[in-house]
Formats: structure tokens, sequence, C-alpha cells
């Protein structure tokens, strides 16, 4: 008899209750934009599993150049025309898409794991674990994220993978310091002090009884970073931090295609940029309903 | 140590201070003294009531009696065993011995843990106890509080107060504990649903041979339940008693004062209140002397100078007061 | 002037969950003259601070009052326009709340909150004047150093003092009706007996009207002239106080009466009202109290039950005294 997970109250299994009325994911299901949001980045994310189905040009999205098609502008045959090596664009954003999602999911998922970590711990054990992990912390905090996010990828070599890492280095602090001041009050708590007179050892206490009370700031900062990481890293490919050609990425395509803009060539950047816009927003909105769904001020039933 | 044994837990001299200050500047540090040189015996089985309002220290005794506040100062043994000199399996073992329920089960229950998980825990760290066999022994624990099994897949939210408390009450006992130290039980209750928890309460006592030390302020509780009364303020007993005779020859000002305070739902007693000045003093800075001077309606000069020690007036019934010695 | 200060007129109020349409209130009616103390008693969801917030107009998101009227000297408070009722809420009804914390602006002085009402309703004008009237205020609540007191921030005062300084404020505009809401629950024990002791005298001094919500049967016994009963958003009895405790009538009221621990029977059970408060979700057709009702009829399960006197100004809502030797039914 096993307590039963989130998803399955979110499939509405009829042998299972009712999605609960008044719960965050109650208040988040009638939200009608956090719900086309969500719709939307399905879609992204089922396109971009599905990417090497769903164009005849996989090869080319991969990269691999088809120079007599340079230039193409969009036609019925290349609905988003070719870019400089000929290659089709809409393959091109399609596999632009996984490497988006990867990177939102790899970073926002790096710097939770280490902010949240190091949060709890600080917030629960205090005195000089919290103060050094504080001034750590404080140390990252003290640089622009997008300036320090470019010294490590520029440190560690242009690629995708540090540049993920990067990024990831530069937030961690937020999460950290987000997690400590939810794990101050949390460990006062009597259900904490329970646990410790049952016998309960610290670390156990800190994944049973903090994290999971710890985590609700983290999911909408989360929601809200995905939208972020996405624009940071295409900033950083942008400038030639991150992946590298012949990789798609929609940053790279951007910076691909700007020489060409003058010059009448507009199709090559747009597109890119175009799909850079959407997925943005689309997880910004997201964060936007997640926050909503989860402050109970603004739910507005009474407590 | 020698000790009589029909005394569950005996406490000499406790001091439990709480530091205040500090910081990576270090600045001044303040302590205040929550507990101040308390003496106390609870004898196996019985129910003993400690009485006081806010900053007497009843919650600090409570958490320094299990372990999770570090005294200052002071003895305390439980069983004949000195607890604060144990090693870290000791510690363990002790802790199945005593538990405590909370004043609010909504902030003393994970709200994040189902019915199932919470009184599992105790046995998780405590027993070997898994799977199916620990499933039946959750389904008991919970028959014994008056619930059923539909609860077990409940969050804390969906359970109205009685029933949270029910299950708090339920993870307590788990692990068959020897003291339960009830921390106002029943303050956050509505009436009619105290009166249910407090019969299971008494049930359970008898059933099990449990010994309770009860924290509360409401009189009328306390006259119900109790064997012994001790009455707190500012981190000393100032009065103990067998309770009907705390009832009726209070001996000190305070009792006599919180007794006439307690509102009575009898519109035709007419009782002169005793009204205190002033108000509590904060434990930071206790006054000298008989810490009740400054709202004393009896005081005399040397209540400012030195603190009374107890003085027994027959069997059982001591108080701290000057005006007794006099 | 014998018409009543306060006459509640089946008051409905309803509270909008994504569950459902709570009922809070299901037609509550009540006079209370002047210069007497009401006690409405109950536990947790009877409805009893809803009543009090819906009077002085503070009925808080999602509830909405959906029926009945409330007359405040004959004028229904509920067909007032916003403008209006603030000429009223404030100057001739003051509430008064459990958390004092909560209804005191941390970053203003006492002083200047007082101040701030008594200009709002022009009790005062000059610096003066004011500060000589909180100043007084302030030593009618019995708190020592009322010009220290006037100057400091609530955090400064104790909750006992801050609980004083809520009362100065709600007084300060010599309000005709104090609705004061669990004003001492929050209390310890010794000081709630100085504030229920000074709103005793400070009621005997202005002859103001109170309406006293609380759930302690003692609080009602000792403050109150005349004492509602609710439960699930009804009035099951209304009676003088003393009335009311020498003759309990509705089960409930009996219930809740024998459930409190008392001297004198020590050790015997608690009796205990078996089953729990109805959530007011779906309310049933009969009485609310029905299914934890010892001596519940059948009728009692269909028809709600009318309004019944008992003794003079005693009346109770139950089928058990609705017999047709019983005086005059109220329905």
């Amino acid at each position: 008899m096993k307590p039963l997970g989130p998803i399955q109250r979110w499939l509405g299994n009829p042998a299972i209750p009712r999605l609960e009325p008044g719960s965050a994911l109650w208040f988040f299901r009638r939200d009608r934009v956090g719900m086309a949001c969500s719709g939307f980045l399905l879609i992204v994310v089922v396109v971009a599993v599905l990417a090497p189905y769903l164009t005849a040009h996989a090869a080319e999205g991969r990269g691999e150049p088809n120079l007599p098609d340079k230039f193409l502008p969009p036609s019925v045959e290349h609905p988003l025309g070719t870019d400089v090596l000929g290659r089709d664009q809409v393959a091109r954003v399609l596999y632009g898409a996984r490497v988006a999602l990867s990177v939102a999911l790899v970073i926002v998922g790096l710097s939770v794991l280490i902010g949240v970590t190091l949060g709890a711990l600080a917030g629960y054990f205090g005195g000089w674990v919290d103060d050094a992990i504080m001034r750590i912390t404080d140390v990252f905090l003290a640089f622009p994220p997008l300036l320090l996010a470019i010294a490590i990828a520029a440190a560690l070599g242009p690629s995708l993978t540090n540049a993920m890492i990067a990024i990831a280095l530069a937030w961690w602090p937020w999460y950290a310091r987000l997690v400590r001041a939810q794990a101050l009050s949390v460990r006062e708590r009597n259900y904490v002090r329970a646990a410790r007179s049952i016998g309960v050892d610290d670390l156990t206490i800190i994944r049973r009884h903090i994290i999971p009370n710890v985590l609700t700031p983290v999911f909408v900062q989360a929601a809200m970073d995905m939208g972020s990481a996405i624009i940071t890293s295409a900033g950083l490919s942008f400038i030639g931090l991150g992946p590298q050609p012949p990789m798609a990425d929609w940053g790279l395509m951007v910076n691909e295609g700007r020489a060409y803009l003058l010059g009448g060539r507009w199709w090559i950047s747009t597109f890119p940029g175009f799909a850079l816009f959407l997925t943005a927003l689309a997880f910004n909105l997201l964060g936007d309903s997640v926050r909503d769904a989860s402050d109970p001020r603004v739910r507005g039933a009474g407590a | 140590m020698t000790l009589a044994t029909t005394h569950l837990l005996q406490i000499r001299g406790l001091s439990t201070d709480y530091i205040t200050g500090g910081g990576i500047l270090r600045r001044r540090r303040g302590t205040i003294r929550a507990i101040d040189q308390l003496d106390l015996d609870v004898a196996r089985g019985e129910t003993l009531s400690v009485v006081g309002e806010s900053g007497c220290g009843k919650t600090t005794l409570a958490l320094t009696i299990l372990l999770l506040i570090r005294p200052s100062a002071g003895e305390i043994s439980f069983n004949g065993r000195d607890i604060l000199a144990l090693d870290r399996a000791g510690l363990r073992d002790i802790r199945r011995e005593m538990q405590i329920l909370f004043q609010n089960p909504f902030t003393s229950l994970n709200p994040r843990m189902p019915v199932l998980d919470l009184i599992a825990e105790p046995f998780l760290s405590g027993t070997r106890l898994r799977g199916k066999a620990l499933e039946r022994e959750v389904a008991r624990l919970l028959g014994e509080v008056g619930m059923s099994e539909e609860h077990l897949r409940r969050l804390p939210h969906q359970l109205s107060g009685g029933q949270a408390q029910r299950v708090a009450l339920a993870r307590a006992l788990a692990l068959n504990p020897k003291l339960l130290i009830l921390d106002e039980p029943t303050s956050a209750l509505d009436v009619s649903v105290q009166a249910q928890v407090i019969n299971l309460l008494e049930s359970l006592r008898q059933l099990h041979g449990l010994t309770y030390l009860f924290i509360t302020h409401d009189l009328s509780l306390v006259h119900h339940i109790s064997e012994r009364v001790a009455v707190m303020y500012l981190g000393q007993i100032v009065e103990m008693a067998p309770c009907e005779d705390i009832f009726l020859e209070p001996l000190h000002p305070y009792t006599r004062a919180l007794l006439s305070s307690t509102p009575i739902p009898d519109p035709d007693r007419n009782r002169s209140r005793i009204v205190l000045r002033g108000t509590i003093p904060s434990p930071a800075n206790p006054p000298s002397g008989c810490r009740f001077h400054t709202r004393c309606p009896a005081v005399i000069d040397i209540c400012k100078e030195m603190p009374p020690g107890p003085t027994t007036v027959g069997g059982e019934h001591w108080a701290k007061c000057h005006l007794l010695s006099a | 002037m014998n018409d009543p200060l306060l006459a509640v007129d089946d008051l409905r109020v309803l509270f909008h969950t994504p569950l459902g349409d709570v009922h809070a209130l299901r037609g509550v009616s009540f006079a209370l003259a002047r210069g007497r103390v009401l006690g409405l008693v109950g536990e947790s969801g009877c409805g009893k601070t809803v009543t009090g917030r819906a009077i002085v107009g503070l009925v808080p998101a999602p509830g909405e009052i959906v029926g009945g009227r409330i007359l405040f000297e004959g004028n229904d408070l509920l067909k007032l326009s916003e403008r209006e009722l603030r000429q009223i809420r404030g100057r001739r009804i003051s509430m008064i709340f459990q958390d004092p914390s909560a209804a005191l602006n941390p970053v203003f002085p006492i002083g200047q909150q007082i101040a701030e009402i008594m200009r709002q309703h022009k009790v005062a004008t000059s610096k003066g004047d004011l500060r000589e009237k909180a100043l007084a205020l302030l030593s009618d609540v019995g708190l020592p150093s009322p010009d220290e007191i006037l100057d400091s921030y609530p955090h400064q005062l104790s909750g006992g003092m801050q609980q004083r300084a809520m009362i100065a404020m709600a007084l300060s505009s010599r309000p005709d009706l104090l609705i004061a809401d669990e004003p001492t629950t929050s209390l310890d024990v010794t000081i709630q007996a100085q504030i229920l002791d000074l709103l005793i005298e400070l009621q005997l001094q202005t002859a103001i009207s109170v309406i006293l919500v609380t759930h302690n049967m003692g609080i009602v016994a000792e403050a109150c002239h005349e004492v509602a009963v609710l439960y699930a958003g009804c009035i099951v009895e209304f009676g003088s106080t003393r009335e009311l405790f020498r003759h309990p009538s509705h089960p409930y009221t009996q219930g809740l009466l024998k459930a409190m621990p008392l001297p004198g029977n020590r050790r015997h059970s608690l009796k205990v009202i078996p089953g729990s408060v109805p959530s007011g979700l779906r309310p049933s057709p009969g009485c609310a109290f029905a299914s934890r009702c010892d001596s519940v009829m059948e009728v009692c399960r269909q028809f709600p039950p009318p309004m019944v006197a008992v003794a003079d100004g005693h009346r109770v809502a139950c089928y058990l005294w609705a017999t047709s030797s019983n005086g005059r039914e109220n329905a």
C-alpha cells in the first residue's frame, strides 16, 4: 500500500482519488496560459525526440553540408530555407530543439542539485558548515552571472558541455540561498524535533524532512530558470563559447546567419531566433503559472 | 549513582541556558537562563502535571529531558541511568523510552508524509521491522488510537485536528516508551475533541502502564488527570503538591493567582480574583531574590534580596516562599 | 430607547472554495441591546468569527454575505454604500482581534496609530489634543507609563500590553459597539484575567455594547450577560448567561458543558460528543447536530428545527422542546 505519487493523481486514474481541488496541481490545471505553454513545450519535446524521423534531411540537421543548395529562400521543398552550407533549416531547427531542451534540463538540473544539497546542509547544520558554504556562495554571487559563465566557459574551452557546466556553476548559489533560508526555518519545526527524538540521524532527517519541505520555491525558480537557461546558453554560443559548428544550436545558427542579414538572406538567423524566442517565452510563462499555483495568497482560498 | 527505583525520572539541579548573539563578528553573547537549578522526580506510572505560563521554561524542560537541548548544568537520570553521560548507542536506546507529543499536530507531523509513513518512521530507525509486518504493526497502532486503515494514505492536512493528534500519538507510542511528555496536547483542539483525546490518553496510560509528564496551562484539565502538580515560574518550580492539595490549599501566591485567574464556567461563582500587577519578566533579565517578587501581592523586603528555599508543608507538598517560613 | 442597538436577521454567509460552497452561516438571528455584553460561543467552524466580521464588514474573500440583514440603530448595514459604511466602521462599531500583532502596524509607534484613528474619525485634530487624549486612553486601559508607551513600537510591548493598546485604539473613537474576537485566546492565563477584567470594567464605565466571540465557556460565564451558542452556522441556543448555564437545553450545549473537565469528576471519563463537526459543504436538510445527537428523532434529520422558547428570553432550536405546550414557535 504505497502512497500515491503526484503523477498517478495527475493522470486521473478513476481508481485513485481525483486531483484534489485546492491543491497546487489543481490550480495549475485551471490556468489556461500555463496549460497552453505546457502543451507547446510538450510538442517541442516530442519534436526534439523524433527529429530524425520528421525530416528527410536528417543528415543535414546533424551538420552535413549540402553546398549545391546553399542560400535557398523558403520554399515548398525547404519551408524554412537553407543556410550557408545548404543545410535544410527545418532539420537544423529541429535538431537545435534537442540541444536547447537538453541544455535547459542539464543546467537547471545541475544547479538545483548542487544548490539544494549545499543549501540544505548549510541551513540544517549551521555553525561552521553554514559559514563555509555561505562564504563560497558569496564569492560566486559577487560576479555577474553571465560574465562568470563566460569566464568559466573560456577557461574550460568552448563546447556544449562546458557551456552547460559554466552556467550551472554560475547559478547554483541562488538555489543554495533559497534552500538555506527555508531550511533554517524548517529545522525548527516540531516534526524535525520529533524525528530527532525518535533517533533519526541527521542525514536522513535532511533527506526525509528538510528537503521535501523546501522544494516549493525551488520548483518555482527552476521553472522560470528553464527559459533563462536557453537564452543564456544561446548567448554563449553566439559569442562562440558554446557548442561548436557543425552542431545545430539555435544560438550558433543565429550567429552564423548574422553576416547575411543585410544582404537580404534573412531566413538563416530569423527562424532559429524565433524558435529561441518562443521556447524561452513558453518556459517563462510556465514559470509564472507554477509560481501562481504555488502561492497560497494568489490562490485566494482562505486558509 | 544510587537512586530510589520507584522514580522513573530524577532531575537534580538542572539548568538550561540559551545563548543569544554571536555571528561572524562574534558580538557580545548574552545568556537566557530558561531553567534554573530545577529538581524534579517523576514516579513510575503517575501523571505529573507541569503548569505555568510563557517564559516559565516548561517546554524547555521537555526538550531538555528528551536531550534535544543540552543543559548547562545538572543531572538527569532515567530508570537509574545517567542519561547526560550516554554514548551514541546508549542515547539511541534511551530515545525510545521517552517520547513527546506536541501541541499542534499540524506542525509536529511532516506535511508531506502520509499517515503510513509517519507512523512507520520510528520503526524504520528503531527496529528491523519492514514490509508487510511493518504495515500490520502500523495498522494495529492506528486502531489503538481509534482510527481506521482508510486514513493510512491521507496527508496531515486532510485530517481534522483531533485525528492528526491521534496520529502523532500513535507515532509517539510506536516504540513502547515508558515516559510520554505531553506539551499542551489538547490546547489547539476544541473542547469536545479534547475530551476524546483526554479519554484516549487515560485509557492508553492504563493499558500500557505509561508515565505522563503533562505540560499545560489549563488548570481544570490538570485537576482532572493528575496525581501531582508542579507549578513553574521563570525557570523554577515554585510549588509542588498532590493534585487535591494544590487546589484546596495553594501555598504560593503565584499558584493562588493562577487558580483565581482561570475562568470557570459557572456564572454563580463569585470569586475574588487575585490580579497580578505587571507582566511576566523576561527570562533574559530575571528579578533578583525571589523571581516572583515584582508581581507578588504579598511581597516583603526579604523577597527582593534572597531567593526562598523550599518549605515543606505536610507530606509531599512544598513551596518556595518566604511567607511560609516567616 | 428600547430598540436594540444591533439586530441581526437571518444572516447567511457562503465561502466559495475549490471544493464547493461552504455554508458558514445559515440564518443567524439575534439582537443586542445597549450596554449589554453578548457572548458568541462555539467550536471551530461554528461561524462565530464570521458573524463578528460580517457585522463590521470584514468578511474575507472568498466569503460572501448572501442573505439577511444587519440592523445597526435601525439601518441595514448591508445596504449602505462604502462611504456610509466607513462612517460607521471604526467609529461606531469597533473590533479587536485575537492576535494584536496582526492589528498593530509594526513600523509605526503606538501613539501615531492611535492618533491616526482619532484624526480619521475627527475625535481630535490638534497635535496637543491628540496626544492628551491618547495618553488618557492608554492609562484607561491600564498601561503603565503611558508616555513611554506612546512612543514605543508594538514589538517592544508584551502580548498583554499589545492587547491593551489594541483595545485603546478600538475605543478611541468612543464606539457604541465593540466586537471582540477571541481577545484573550493567545494570552497567558494571568494576563487573560487582567484583560478580561479590563474589558468588564470598561464596559461598565462606558456602557458600550460588546459582542464577545470565544470558545471558552468560562469566559462567557464571567463576562457576558447573554449567550448565543453556535453550531455549524446556526444558533442552537440563546439565553441569559445564568439561565443557559443552569438549564442548558440544547443537546449540543449540554454535551459541551459535560465535555469540559471540572473539579469534582476526577478520573472519570469525560462525556464525549461522538463524531465531528460537519464541514459545511453539503449541509443536511434537517438539524445540523442530528448526526451526533443522543436524542435524535426522525423529524430532526428531515426538517430544520424551529426556534422554541424554553423560558423568558431563553430559546432553543430543537425538536425536543417543540411541543405545543411549550409556548410559541419562532419558525
